[in-house]
């Protein structure tokens, strides 16, 4: 229940005065929002093929809202909505991995 | 199942990263929301402020163009309909006596509006604040429109004392009727009178700060 209790704890962290919800725009919020869904449901269809590693986790979140980042500061400086890119492909990658988990539990239990 | 969460602190970590974007957008909605509301308070606490700095005011519109001849009206009044003399020209007499002239119809106009005249057209033709009168050799400009004799004026304003105004004793009516010019008035509760159609041109004319004088 380590995860429950840390989106609580994130929730709370996100509510506290002191961190201006101002600072955050819109695209990037939404981006690292993808980025940590894709990995949480990789990580837990990686978990399944029994391939599960908090590095590889960590790390390739790291990654991908670091590039997210970069996409939407270069978006702004373009004047291009760029950050898309990045929408498009955590969502792909989200819907991929929710039909990998889809399927196991249809064999797990109504096989 | 549960090995697996234990081992998953990289899981935990996403979890708080989750949980924290979704309170930070959830006030950063709420944020918004309460920004659009003070905003919109504000707007509708200065437009009480200033009721006439509102971006449209349809009567102040409507109000303007009305006094400028922009828009038709109607209501009671008179129609003045002035012709040529009939009357035989003599040999040592002057002919243009006897015709209508530019003068003629300004004495007409002068006294409908001295009577209170709200609105007045010759023939059709709205008399704005640069309307000209003026003879075109037989025939009569207004706002640079030529039109011929017999003249039509119709007046809007109270239709007695528009009469009254021409039929006075030595008054116009008495005046142009030495000359044979035929003068006819008409009251009339149903007056129409069009708006100006023709353009404004401020070629020389720019808007000057108030002076004393």
């Amino acid at each position: 229940m380590k995860p429950l209790a840390g989106l609580i704890a994130g929730m709370l962290l996100g509510s506290a005065p002191e961190i201006s919800a101002a600072l955050a725009s819109p695209e990037f919020l939404l981006a690292v929002f993808l980025a940590a869904a894709d990995s949480l449901i990789g990580g837990i269809c990686a978990g399944l093929d029994r391939k599960f590693s908090d590095a590889v986790l960590f790390t390739g979140f790291l990654v991908n809202v670091l590039f997210a980042a970069a996409l939407v500061g270069l978006g702004k400086f373009f004047g291009v909505e760029i950050c898309w890119l990045a929408l498009l492909i955590f969502g792909l990658r989200i819907f991929k991995n929710l039909t990998t988990l889809k399927n196991w539990l249809e064999r797990k239990y109504l096989s | 199942m549960e090995k697996f969460l234990q081992k998953g602190w990289s899981i935990t970590l996403v979890c708080v990263i989750i949980g924290f974007v979704i309170a930070l957008e959830f006030r950063h909605e709420s944020e918004t929301a309460a920004r659009i509301g003070e905003l919109s308070a504000r707007i509708s606490e200065l437009e009480k402020v200033h009721p006439q700095a509102s971006p449209v005011n349809e009567n102040l519109i409507v109000e303007l163009k009305m006094q400028a001849g922009l828009l038709p009206l109607e209501g009671q009044g008179v129609i003045v309909t002035m012709d040529d003399s009939t009357r035989k020209v003599r040999a040592e007499e002057n002919p243009n006596l006897y015709v209508i002239h530019d003068d003629d119809i300004l004495r007409v106009i002068n006294e409908l509006w001295a009577a209170g005249a709200e609105a007045i057209s010759i023939n059709g033709q709205r008399l704005i604040a640069t309307s000209e009168i003026r003879c075109a050799g037989p025939t009569l400009s207004v706002n640079n429109v030529r039109s011929a004799p017999p003249y039509e004026i119709s007046a809007i304003g109270d239709k007695k004392s528009l009469e009254n105004s021409i039929k006075m004793r030595g008054g116009v009516e008495d005046t142009l009727r030495v000359w044979g010019i035929r003068l006819e008035i008409e009251a009339s509760d149903e007056i129409y009178i069009p708006a100006y159609s023709g353009a404004f041109r401020h070629a020389y004319s720019k808007i000057a700060k108030e002076r004393e004088l």
